[in-house]
């Protein structure tokens, strides 16, 4: 779908700010900005490696997002070249959670190696259809991922683990500079349709799940351990109730509009269920005899 | 409900707004999630209490709503709150 020069200038404008950050202040090198000399062997747990091992599946996915992102934005500039950076500092993270899961020894190689085999085996798939669906998406999901990384420094901060501490505090800091991409665009899109772009946030919001849930080998199982995610009351406390303020509407106006989408959908299937329309030679007879 | 002063209310609540969520058994203590009672449904549930007791739950403390018997706290709270 074309879009007015208007919004191609408003993309361009969330991108060049967005880019301006990244490069004077956020830009950070995986194998050199991080004091690897500080590993320490002696605070491996298993649960630590299940953490990692699951972050970086998700991450490792990285070529599907960027595939699907750019072919839904490429004729944007503001978005295409948002996408381009967003796989590029993603990609980052998926690399420091290997080279920590192997060079701990958390991972061996091997293991390392059957585990991205059985992540590469699986595709994930748009899990909305627009863009503005997606752009709603990706501020839920940027939003998550930063808490549970937040989350994870404080914990490595706790445990005195100097490396893992740092390794969050700059894979943190570019998720919330991503949800801060996605929820400008959100507000420029609110201003330009404002009922259309509520009623995309709420049926995301209701049909929301992490990317993982689907493509992570034992998921759910994963779930159970400490840390691997946030509960829902978190996410709602520091994700959407801060969201839902930050754009301008509120609890109460999402879920009006998530009962009319029900109601909706109610009516949509009872029409579904109604016997098909009689044809009108067969149905005149009918009108005739009244 | 047992134990539950507004244990009809939110059962009533929950069968409005996701009546395909509704659990066999209620148990006050159990998590919503753990009932297979979601998040936002959890909010829609909240949203048809207030229109009928003409209350607002602040956010924060919505939040920190985790089970059946965290949400007749707060139903308690606030309507104690209007009737003071």
């Amino acid at each position: 779908m074309s879009v007015s020069r208007a919004y191609h200038e408003q993309m361009y404008r969330i991108y060049h700010e967005f880019f301006d950050v990244a490069e004077t202040k956020r830009r950070w090198h995986p194998f050199r900005d991080l004091p690897w000399e500080k590993m320490d062997k002696s605070k491996n747990t298993e649960e630590l490696a299940i953490c990692l091992e699951t972050f970086c599946g998700v991450e490792l996915y990285v070529p599907d997002y960027t595939a699907n992102a750019f072919n839904m934005t490429r004729t944007i500039f503001g978005q295409a070249w948002f996408e381009a950076n967003w796989g590029y500092e993603e990609s980052k993270h998926g690399l420091s959670f290997r080279e920590y899961l192997v060079q701990s020894g958390l991972r061996t190689p091997e293991q390392y190696a059957q585990y991205e085999e059985e992540i590469f085996s699986k595709v994930w798939r748009l899990p909305f259809t627009t863009r503005r669906q997606m752009t709603c998406y990706g501020v839920l999901q940027e939003s998550a991922t930063y808490l549970i990384y937040e989350a994870q420094k404080k914990r490595a901060q706790q445990e005195e683990n100097e490396l893992l501490e740092k390794l969050f505090f700059f894979i943190s800091r570019d998720e919330a500079a991503h949800r801060g991409f996605y929820q400008k665009v959100l507000v420029y899109e609110l201003e330009e349709d404002r009922p259309g772009t509520l009623a995309d946030l709420a049926h995301v919001i209701s049909h929301f799940e992490m990317p993982g849930v689907p493509l992570i080998p034992e998921f759910q199982k994963r779930l159970l351990v400490n840390g691997v995610g946030i509960t829902s009351q978190h996410f709602l406390q520091r994700g959407i109730f801060p969201l839902l303020k930050a754009i301008g509407t509120s609890r109460s106006e999402l879920i009006k509009i998530l009962g009319q989408q029900k109601a909706r959908e109610a009516e949509r299937k009872k029409g579904e269920e109604m016997p098909p329309a009689v044809p009108l030679a067969e149905a005149e007879p009918a009108m005739a005899s009244k | 409900m047992t134990n539950l002063d507004h244990g009809d209310l939110i059962k009533e609540a929950l069968a409005f707004t996701a009546p395909e969520e509704m659990p066999q058994e209620f148990s006050p203590d159990s998590t919503l999630g753990e009932m297979g009672i979601s998040s936002i449904t959890a909010l829609e549930m909240a949203g048809y209490i207030e229109e009928k007791l003409s209350i607002v739950f602040p956010d924060d403390e919505l939040s920190q709503v985790n089970t059946l018997r965290d949400f007749d706290q707060l139903i308690r709270r606030h309507t104690l709150a209007t009737q003071e």
